[in-house]
């Protein structure tokens, strides 16, 4: 009994961990609410449920049949099929279609969790990077540059595709960093704007004759010859495309932990961000703090773009990060649903990438636009930046240290 | 109005901020609610004025129990409150913000500014709340800016007036006019709930005074208690309230500020041509009313200002226009005036607090890696040694009091190798039991044979901590005097006059 | 009391989302296959189903499909990024489609590569003509657009006040390119044989092999198919130049130009592009003056009935004048009579092939 309620009492403490997980419910409850009032079938079932006796529970079965089959969709289009994995145990066959959602949801982890991260060390040092995405659209293009025009040994040639990419997103900080700190311009206007920069040089390097593939005239770019291509961990045969991408995006994680948590550079970049003018009083150095979060942050935002290529399509196009395929715009969310924290990123990152495989899989099985993944993902995110509303729908109590500066703000003393 | 309050009880979870309160203000009296900070003062009084509901206990007015469910009820109730930060708008005039809210109209909903200055007018000769209803409030000083709260709360027919901490903001001219104030109000029968740590102006205005601590009523006792027996009650124990420190051994001058210029935001020259020396093993006090420069001084002193002209030297080292990191290093520890903003990082631990002007330094760090390990225990040796009261140096600095935040400052400035100290207005806002502390340890930095330059509005600080007495007005210094100069001159320096015996 | 309401509250919105779930792995197996039907299943690119181009096109070719065989259901999937082509190829193959029908050149090598690793998989793809020697179910659908924009810019020309024609593209790329070569031609066909001087801006075609697809030349772009604003601005720039006929190959960008149109008044007009904008775009009908269109519909309606039905012929299909693939319509009520007629007998020439749609070919007005 006293395990249950020191459970209970861990529940209602609303941690961040509390909070996200019943954002989770909440954003899938969402979800449903939509589902619900867009399948005709459902309203149908519904409309007929007071003509007789029967029909309410009809109506019942029927939206849950379809609610249930679209969430299903999501869980076996990304983690894994039970019946599917099943066969796969007994028989010792069809282990690729068994492991192909969570191969997939790896696959856009990867590049999420590094894009992430990037945003995240900005936000820590109290910085707005919007413009990791033209960072990573840099990053590719140097990449896919460096790949495809440089002939080297795989030793050297996939490091030096892969350092090309950290350079790309390295120019594309550094000019919003420094422009901030030599010009006082606002760091979210020139990143937001260096996107469009960055989306159109990538179409002039697309149009180029270098970078473009032979006999083309459509933008898109020549493929990355596989000495640089990270490759599949399981081999081409297995058909699973997740890759060693999966190394970076963990060495990523690791250097972001010890860069936040351990580094002194890390704990100027936090100091700055929680408070800049004792930063300032504190004799760290404002614009060079604010320049190196910017190149750290550009630079991983650029690996991000990068591995996102050499782990996948291996050429780029012109819709290479455009639109909602825009990680560098997904990281900004992502970052704010992880706390700014690299594990609570990884976390984030593997959330969203399952909700947007699982969302085409839920497609392809029941017709309910993909677009509904995204109505969760934003729903999450939503209630995650406002965890006053999670707690008073779960009726949480807030943390103590809160409450009395909630009711004393304003009175001193 | 005869306010009683009985039993009143809050709980925000487990910590009880009220624990049955009993409280009675007669009609005319001047009640004082004296505590040190968070003893539930403010709890207390966010009850009275609706804006959090009892858990348990009720409140009286005239002998009718009655129920506030937000202010609104409890300015309908005739009770006013005049807030420590005052809820004014800055733009708009005085007669404007009186009435805000309560606008009196004429037809067609025009606002009737001659019946509202005309109401101003009579509150103002009523009680002797001398304020121009015509001018911004902008433009007045704090004491007026308060004035015009005061009259906003008796505009709204307030019988019983809630002051908190008013003279907290106050010059020493300023506060005597708000003690009188406050006793021609209470002549005419207005009931006054005063709340204050500061004991001498609680003993100066006070029928009665009800020492809370920790959301308990100690006792009530009469204006006469002495200033100790106060002092014990709200702190739970006797404290030593003069500073005890031996006559000063001032050796080479350490800080030397020659012919200083520096210009506020605005582009003024705020300090205009100061020349200072503080010699080690000396406190000099620079003494003022705030906004005279003071803070600009301290600003250019630790490299956080321009310094126009004129120059800074530390132990005979050029330190002008250095960046703050350059300065911290070579020794000069600095104590801010307004520690949360300047400080500490409220939402970092007390160990990262402590090791916040020094996270390279071994052995906190080595080649660019922390060793959290040498910055716990590093924290753990100086919350030991200056007594910060708190759950553990992993604990973040915002779940500790003001007066313990102001401790890890302290230690983390005095424990760093100091050639001189500057502090500015190191006891702002502290409790009794905080302000003993740290004047402390300001004698025993000087006593090792540091240089310490106090920067402080609170003339009792700075005669009883100075050696010196350096009073600053207008960007100038006007006088450097004895502390045994008497309270009256050094008020006249403040003031840009010069008595007769100052040099 | 008041703990357990709460607890219920938890334990209902988590009951309702895990009961959906698992009431979901219990029914749903029937929703997935609906037994013995032959599936026809489209992978979008990222414009969606909804994107007022070749999207959108397909997808109803599908759908007008399933009207004709009732044995024929529809599915699509929408890419997210050119990174999840293969993947949704794959997913497709895997529910057994019977046709997956992929949209635009940059499906190019996904289609080829799941061509060649699935013979037998039948494959359909728009606009484009991918490189998969192994595949025996591949049919490309390619559309000659220059021939009706050459119609198009016949009638732009003949119908212009001012002299001056413009258009401009989504993106510099083939299948816009080849609209903008053929309205090129069409101008300067008609300038040569009126002997006018009609102007066109937007595009500037130089040499290349137009036979195997080089539409070599300089225009205006806009670089995406979604931005009205810009379609705008574009537009109003080309009527403040004295153009009053604009063309726009970009898709729902065109919207833009009517926007540019309606803002400047009565004697400005658009000439839509894909689809037969009087029927596509309703709302705006009196802006067009004609449509340049693309058989996308019918093409890929054609090519799905014909794989249900058993008789689906891979290789190549191209669509022409001759064969319906590519039409021109009149929207404007004002177009003469014996322009109409002109555009019939041009028809026939451009069929027979005495007329010629490459630009180059003739001098420049």
């Amino acid at each position: 009994m006293a395990r249950v309620r020191g459970l209970w009492d861990r529940y209602r403490s609303a941690s961040p961990v509390t909070i996200a997980l019943l954002a989770l419910v909440l954003g899938l409850v969402v979800g449903a609410v939509i589902i619900i009032a867009t399948t005709p079938e459902i309203l149908n079932a519904w409309r007929g449920a007071f003509h007789s006796w029967g029909a309410p529970g009809h109506a019942l079965k029927v939206t849950f049949d379809n609610v249930g089959a679209a969430y299903r969709s999501i869980v076996t289009g990304s983690i894994v099929d039970p019946p599917q994995f099943w066969h796969s145990v007994t028989t010792g066959r069809g282990w690729t279609a068994s492991l192909t959602p969570l191969s997939e949801t790896l696959t856009y982890a990867i590049p999420l969790v590094i894009a992430s991260i990037a945003v995240g060390i900005t936000f820590q040092t109290g910085l707005f990077n919007i413009g990791a995405n033209g960072q990573a659209i840099l990053g590719g293009v140097a990449g896919v540059a460096v790949a495809t025009l440089v002939h080297l040994p795989m030793v050297l040639h996939l490091p030096l595709t892969l350092l090309a990419g950290i350079a790309g997103g390295v120019v594309g900080g550094a000019i919003p960093g420094l422009l901030k700190a030599y010009t006082g311009a606002h760091e979210v206007i020139v990143t937001l704007m260096f996107n469009y920069v960055a989306s159109y040089f990538m179409l002039f390097c697309l149009l180029s004759t270098p970078l473009q593939l032979p006999n083309q005239t459509n933008a898109i770019s020549r493929t990355m010859p596989g000495g640089t291509q990270l490759a599949p961990l399981f081999g081409t045969a297995s058909g699973l495309r997740v890759n060693y991408g999966i190394v970076v995006a963990l060495a990523v994680t690791v250097f972001a932990i010890w860069l936040l948590d351990r580094s002194s550079i890390g704990f100027e970049f936090r100091v700055t961000g929680a408070n800049p003018h004792a930063a300032r009083a504190s004799g760290i150095n404002a614009r060079r703090t604010l320049v190196t979060s910017f190149l750290i942050s550009g630079g991983l935002a650029g690996l991000a773009g990068v591995t996102w290529v050499a782990g996948t399509t291996h050429y780029i196009d012109q819709n290479f990060l455009q639109g909602s395929a825009g990680i560098g715009f997904t990281a900004i969310t992502v970052s704010l649903l992880g706390r700014n924290r690299p594990i609570g990123i990884v976390w984030g990152s593997l959330l969203f990438a399952a909700l947007e495989v699982g969302g085409s899989n839920m497609q392809a099985n029941t017709g309910i636009p993909y677009d509904l993944a995204t109505v969760i993902q934003s729903a999450i995110v939503i209630f995650v930046a406002t965890p006053v509303l999670v707690k008073e729908i779960f009726r949480l109590r807030t943390l103590r240290a809160e409450s009395i500066k909630v009711a004393t703000a304003g009175w001193g003393s | 109005m005869r306010l009683e309050l009985r039993g009143i009880t809050k709980k925000f979870g487990s910590l009880t901020a009220n624990d049955h309160i009993d409280l009675v203000v007669e009609p005319g009296q001047i009640h004082c609610l004296l505590g040190e900070n968070g003893a539930g003062k403010s709890t207390l009084m966010n009850v009275l004025f609706g804006l959090l509901q009892a858990d348990e206990g009720e409140i009286l007015i005239d002998g009718e129990p009655v129920r506030l469910a937000n202010s609104g009820d409890a300015v309908r109730r005739g009770i006013g409150m005049v807030h420590q930060h005052f809820m004014l708008v800055p733009v708009f005039s005085v007669a404007e913000n009186v009435v805000l809210g309560f606008e009196p109209t004429r037809s067609l909903d025009r606002l009737d500014y001659a019946r509202a200055r005309e109401d101003i007018r009579s509150v103002s000769r009523e009680f002797g709340l001398e304020v121009d209803p015509d001018a911004t409030v902008e433009s007045l000083p704090i004491g007026l800016q308060q004035r015009v709260e005061i009259i906003k709360a008796l505009g709204h027919d307030a019988r019983l007036l809630i002051l908190d901490e008013p003279t907290a903001v106050l010059t020493p001219q300023e506060a005597d006019a708000l003690m009188a104030i406050m006793r021609s109000l209470a002549a005419s029968g207005k009931s006054i709930l005063f709340i204050s740590h500061k004991l001498k102006e609680v003993r100066q205005v006070s029928d009665v005074v009800t020492v809370i601590r920790a959301g308990k009523v100690i006792g009530s006792v009469p204006p006469t208690a002495s200033e100790s027996e106060l002092a014990a009650m709200m702190v739970g124990r006797e404290v030593s309230l003069v500073v005890e420190k031996t006559v000063a051994v001032p050796a080479e001058p350490v800080l030397e500020v020659r012919d200083l210029v520096v210009r506020d935001d605005r582009g003024l020259a705020v300090v205009n041509g100061v020349s200072l020396e503080v010699r080690a093993g000396e406190i000099v006090a620079l003494a003022g009313v705030q906004g005279n420069g003071q803070t600009e001084f301290v600003e250019a002193v630790t490299g956080l200002r321009h310094v126009e002209s004129g120059s800074v030297l530390l132990a005979g080292r050029d330190i002008t226009n250095r960046p703050p990191r350059e300065i911290l290093d070579a020794g000069l520890g600095h104590i801010p005036e307004d520690r949360q903003h300047d400080g500490v990082v409220l939402s970092m631990s007390v160990a990262d607090n402590m090791v916040l002007n020094t996270p390279r330094r071994a052995p906190f760090a080595r080649h660019g890696t922390r060793n959290l390990r040498a910055v716990r225990d590093h924290a753990e040796t100086l919350v030991e040694s200056f007594d910060v009261r708190t759950s553990s140096v992993e604990a973040p600095l915002s779940s500790l009091s003001g007066g313990n935040q102001q401790k890890v400052i302290v230690a983390r400035e005095l424990s760093r190798p100091l050639e001189a100290l500057v502090a500015s207005q190191p006891t702002r806002g502290l409790d009794v039991g905080s302000i003993e502390y740290v004047h402390r340890e300001i004698v025993r930095v000087r006593d090792e044979g540091h240089a310490v330059l106090i920067v402080s509005s609170e003339l009792d600080e700075v005669m009883a901590l100075g050696d010196r007495v350096a009073v600053m007005f207008q960007g100038r210094i006007t006088g450097v005097v004895d502390p045994s100069t008497s309270r009256e001159d050094v008020g006249l320096l403040m003031t840009g006059s010069t008595p007769a015996e100052s040099r | 009391m008041r703990r357990i309401n709460r607890l219920g509250a938890l334990l209902g919105a988590g009951a309702l989302v895990l009961g959906t779930v698992t009431i979901g792995v219990a029914t749903t197996v029937s929703v997935a296959s609906a037994a013995g039907k032959f599936k026809a299943c489209v992978v979008t690119d990222t414009g969606g189903i909804n994107d007022h181009s070749f999207n959108a096109s397909a997808w109803a070719g599908l759908q007008n499909a399933t009207k004709q065989d009732k044995n024929i259901t529809a599915s699509y999937l929408s890419s997210t990024s050119s990174a999840s082509y293969t993947p949704n190829i794959n997913k497709f193959i895997s529910q057994g489609c019977g046709i997956i029908v992929t949209v635009g050149f940059l499906m190019d090598g996904a289609t080829a590569t799941a061509a060649n690793a699935h013979p037998n998989q039948k494959f359909a793809i728009v606009d484009d003509v991918p490189n998969a020697p192994k595949s025996k179910g591949l049919l490309a659908l390619t559309y000659d657009t220059n021939q009706d924009a050459f119609l198009g810019g016949y009638v732009a020309a003949a119908m212009s006040k001012t002299g001056v024609v413009a258009t401009y593209g989504g993106a510099d790329i083939p299948p816009v390119t080849i609209y903008m070569d053929g309205f090129v031609a069409g101008v300067r066909y008609y300038d040569q044989h009126m002997h006018k001087h009609v102007k066109v801006l937007g595009w500037t075609p130089s040499k290349g092999n137009r036979a195997k697809g080089q539409y070599n030349g300089k225009g205006t772009f806009v670089g995406n198919f979604t931005d009205q604003t810009a379609g705008k601005t574009i537009t109003s720039g080309f009527f403040a130049d004295g153009a009053d006929i604009v063309f726009p190959v970009a898709g729902g960008v065109g919207l833009g130009s009517v926007a540019a149109a309606q803002q400047a008044g009565k004697k400005h007009s658009i000439m839509w592009v894909d689809s037969d904008g009087c029927f596509a775009e309703k709302a705006d009908c009196s802006y067009f003056i004609g449509s340049v269109t693309k058989g996308v519909t019918t093409s890929v309606e054609n090519a799905v009935l014909a794989a249900a039905k058993g008789t689906f012929k891979p290789g190549s299909y191209v669509g022409t004048l001759a064969n319906g693939g590519v039409q021109f319509y009149f929207d404007s009520p004002t177009v003469p009579a014996s322009l109409k007629a002109t555009v019939q007998q041009l028809t026939k020439g451009i069929e027979s092939g005495t007329i010629s749609v490459d630009p180059t070919k003739y001098p420049v007005g």
